[in-house]
């Protein structure tokens, strides 16, 4: 139920759609590591803003809730946390600021790849020969649909 | 396994990278006993090592050459990240090198079991008959050898490695002679599918390079590949090496997962039992003895990552014969290190290395960046003829990984995307960040100009005994710039990118400034350009038919010493324009050759063994080429 809010925020920060990032299987984890690395409250700040914004645009006035999305949706891009900016005096936030790959299988994941229909270098046998066809052809196409269909 | 100081050997190759483990193949295989040290870690089981280094990649932050690869303190290994440009020109060297020129010497190398040839590209052409005599064009210097003395050789390595390419297309683009019907054990890597579409824009064209008096033509010619393709059906073409088809994995450097690229290990795994290695060994020190013979060499071990002076141990180690095979700058640091053949005073002299100019930009429509390997086809026409008296010659290969290597990953993207994309300038989120990748990644493509480096003796390796490694090693103090000649090639090389980018309606992206990103950084004639290093460390024990002006002879034997080998990119008077990997390769066998015969000569009176290996017909055939 909670993984589901966060999907569903990170579906609005991502443009990928609930079911494709649920297929990713790394909804779960990187929820955790947003909670371990922001904490709680500054998550569902962040949730409160992106699903109040209704049909408008995201309601990311704010510069932490913008961060925080920033940080979001790099995580799920490329399966790294890009760190966010640490208090000087936040001992306890130290941990917030250090960059780091989740997990080999959450850089393979990395939703960067499948916006032009690519698979993370090193991670997938794609067959003999298979660079030599044009890219999928409906990698633009679907792209481009993707547009009014999921920005609702 | 008897300690290895416990016995006498006849021969110790120092160094398990690609040269080393060529010529103890080849030795052990003709019954000679064989120490091999390497400096760095060797996983005790490959496959599981492989697996290791998978995992390590893919979870490392900065996917750079080593970062599969478990390095030590007790054996540094450079790394490109040691490096850094400052905002106002410059550079600042971190790590393992002592950078002391004006530019920075901008490659690393992998001190590990199998050596950079872990995470070398694959690349496999063969150096063009001019390459060898440079000299000759007034740049740099001539080989002892031409390209017909090496050409058996040049085979023996395709077969040995494995090579996949197409001899006619290397014939008419390249101007290679092959003897008739000669076929690479397999057949060509496919071409990608932006090759194709720059074939169709750009064969036939003509452009202009400004040392030329005449317009070039272009064609897209694919390059010769040690990886795995199609096995040749051709007759004599001989069978695939061993490994999986490559499957296109995108990660040819660092790692290929489906172990389609040649590496060392491959290699290794077909050595006989007279070979034994030894991982974790630092040799330190090639013991001449009064004789001027080398004696054999002194070595330390080490536990694990514990760099500590208390967990080093220290060791010696006899043989009839001595190669050393650890990489063009750490073989001119061990032989200095040694006080060994440098009565030429040309040991460490000669640094040469690919400066590479990096063009990139958008073509017009998708081209499915980041699959196969990282360049499969190139355009060949810079790299001969007249204008390399005017220019540095020049290869260009065409990027299948996008900007990678310009600019990193597309993680830098993403991240300026969310930062400051969008019409506000605050960033972009949802269906527009993913389509406006999607359009911008997926057009993604990069030119790689590798520049032939003259040998210049100013540019060198020497050794400071205040500079130690955590060993108590000397560290290399590297003295790095580039000449006029390289620099003019690289303004030509430029404006026939422009031409390359117009010719191809697509956007040219391409940017220089002093930063962070570019310790290459350099202005010529009033203009910013960049360099990065393809790590093709060459020239620092050159070969030459003198004694008096060179490291080693033909055979890569020190003129000072009858059985001290010095193998490896290192002998290259030219660096030439091709990845020197194949070359280096042919070296080693053709040495490994001459090697036996020095160790039958010493043998022949009391011993007759060996003598299997002067039946092998296929090195009869090697041996008068």
């Amino acid at each position: 139920m909670l993984v589901d809010h966060f999907i569903a925020i990170s579906a609005e920060l991502t443009g990928f759609s609930a079911e494709e990032l649920r297929a990713t299987g790394m909804a779960g984890v990187y929820r955790a590591v947003v909670l371990e690395r922001a904490g709680a409250e500054r998550l569902g700040r962040l949730e409160a803003a992106v699903t109040g914004a209704g049909d408008g645009p995201l309601g990311l006035d704010e510069e932490p809730e913008r961060e925080l999305a920033r940080a979001v949706a790099h995580l799920w891009y490329l399966g790294t946390w890009p760190g966010l900016r640490v208090p000087e005096d936040s001992k306890a936030q130290r941990l917030a600021g250090e960059p780091f790959v989740v997990s080999s299988r959450a850089y393979t994941e990395g939703l960067a790849w499948r916006t032009f229909h690519g698979n993370a270098p090193g991670t997938a046998a794609q067959g003999h020969g298979s660079w030599s066809t044009a890219p999928p052809a409906g990698a633009t196409r679907d792209a481009d649909a993707a547009a009014p269909a999921e920005r609702r | 396994m008897s300690a290895p100081e416990a016995r006498r050997w006849d021969v110790i190759v120092v160094g398990a990278g690609f040269a080393g483990s060529l010529v103890a193949g080849q030795l052990g295989e003709r019954g000679w006993r064989v120490l091999v040290l390497e400096a760095g870690h060797g996983a005790p089981d490959a496959q599981q090592g492989h697996l290791d280094a998978l995992e390590s990649y893919r979870s490392a932050m900065a996917k750079v050459p080593n970062s599969p690869y478990a390095t030590s303190g007790a054996a540094p290994s450079p790394d490109v990240t040691d490096l850094s440009g400052n905002t106002d020109g410059g550079f600042d060297a971190g790590g393992y090198f002592v950078q002391r020129g004006p530019l920075p010497y901008a490659s690393g190398y992998l001190r590990a079991n199998g050596g950079t040839g872990l995470a070398w590209t694959g690349l496999a052409p063969r150096m063009h008959p001019e390459d060898f005599r440079a000299g000759d064009f007034g740049h740099g210097r001539n080989w002892p050898i031409g390209y017909q003395d090496l050409e058996p050789y040049y085979r023996a390595a395709e077969r040995e490695i494995g090579v996949a390419g197409d001899v006619d297309e290397q014939r008419e683009a390249v101007g290679l002679p092959f003897p008739d019907g000669y076929r690479y054990p397999m057949q060509a890597i496919p071409r990608s599918y932006l090759d194709r579409v720059m074939a169709q824009a750009l064969d036939g064209r003509p452009v202009q390079d400004p040392a030329t008096d005449g317009p070039t033509r272009l064609r897209v010619a694919t390059t010769p590949h040690a990886r795995n393709g199609l096995p040749n059906p051709a007759p004599g073409a001989g069978q695939p090496a061993g490994g999986r088809l490559c499957q296109g994995h995108a990660s040819c450097v660092p790692i290929c997962p489906s172990q389609a690229k040649y590496t060392p290990l491959r290699t290794q795994a077909r050595w006989g039992p007279s070979v034994t290695l030894v991982t974790r060994a630092v040799v330190t020190r090639v013991r001449i003895a009064g004789n001027g013979r080398a004696a054999g060499v002194e070595y330390q071990t080490y536990h694990e990552d514990a760099a500590t002076p208390a967990a080093v141990s220290t060791h010696s180690a006899d043989a009839d014969l001595v190669v050393l095979a650890t990489h063009a700058i750490e073989n001119a640091k061990l032989l200095l290190a040694s006080g060994a053949a440098n009565s030429s005073d040309q040991v460490g002299r000669n640094l040469m290395d690919h400066p590479v100019l990096l063009t990139w930009g958008l073509m017009p429509h998708r081209i499915g960046p980041y699959r196969g390997p990282g360049s499969t086809s190139g355009l060949e026409g810079f790299r001969f003829g007249a204008a390399r008296a005017r220019r540095a010659p020049f290869r260009i290969e065409i990027g299948n990984w996008g900007w990678t290597w310009a600019l990193g990953p597309p993680d830098g993207r993403v991240a300026e995307l969310l930062r400051s994309g969008g019409p506000d300038g605050r960033g972009l989120f949802g269906a527009e960040l993913r389509r406006t990748l999607g359009d911008r990644i997926g057009r993604e493509f990069a030119f790689q100009f590798e520049m032939e480096q003259d040998a210049d003796p100013a540019n060198r390796v020497t050794i400071d005994p205040r500079q130690r490694d955590a060993l108590g090693n000397p560290r290399p103090v590297l003295h790095y710039d580039l000449s006029d000649h390289v620099k003019r090639g690289i303004a030509a090389a430029k404006s026939v990118s422009d031409q390359l980018f117009a010719l191809l309606g697509a956007e040219d992206h391409t940017r220089f400034e002093p930063g962070p990103a570019w310790p290459g950084y350099f202005e010529y004639e009033g203009r910013p350009y960049a360099y990065r290093g393809a790590g093709h460390g060459a020239g620092t024990h050159v070969m030459g038919d003198s004694p008096a002006t060179s490291v080693v002879d033909q055979w890569q034997r020190c003129w000072d010493h009858p059985n001290l080998y010095t193998v490896g990119c290192g002998s290259m008077p030219t660096v030439a324009t091709s990845n020197p990997s194949l070359t280096m390769a042919a070296l080693a066998l053709r040495s490994s050759d001459e090697i036996h015969r020095d160790l039958l000569a010493r043998r022949r009176p009391v011993s007759v063994r060996g003598a299997a290996g002067v039946a092998d017909p296929a090195l009869q055939g090697a041996d008068r080429p």
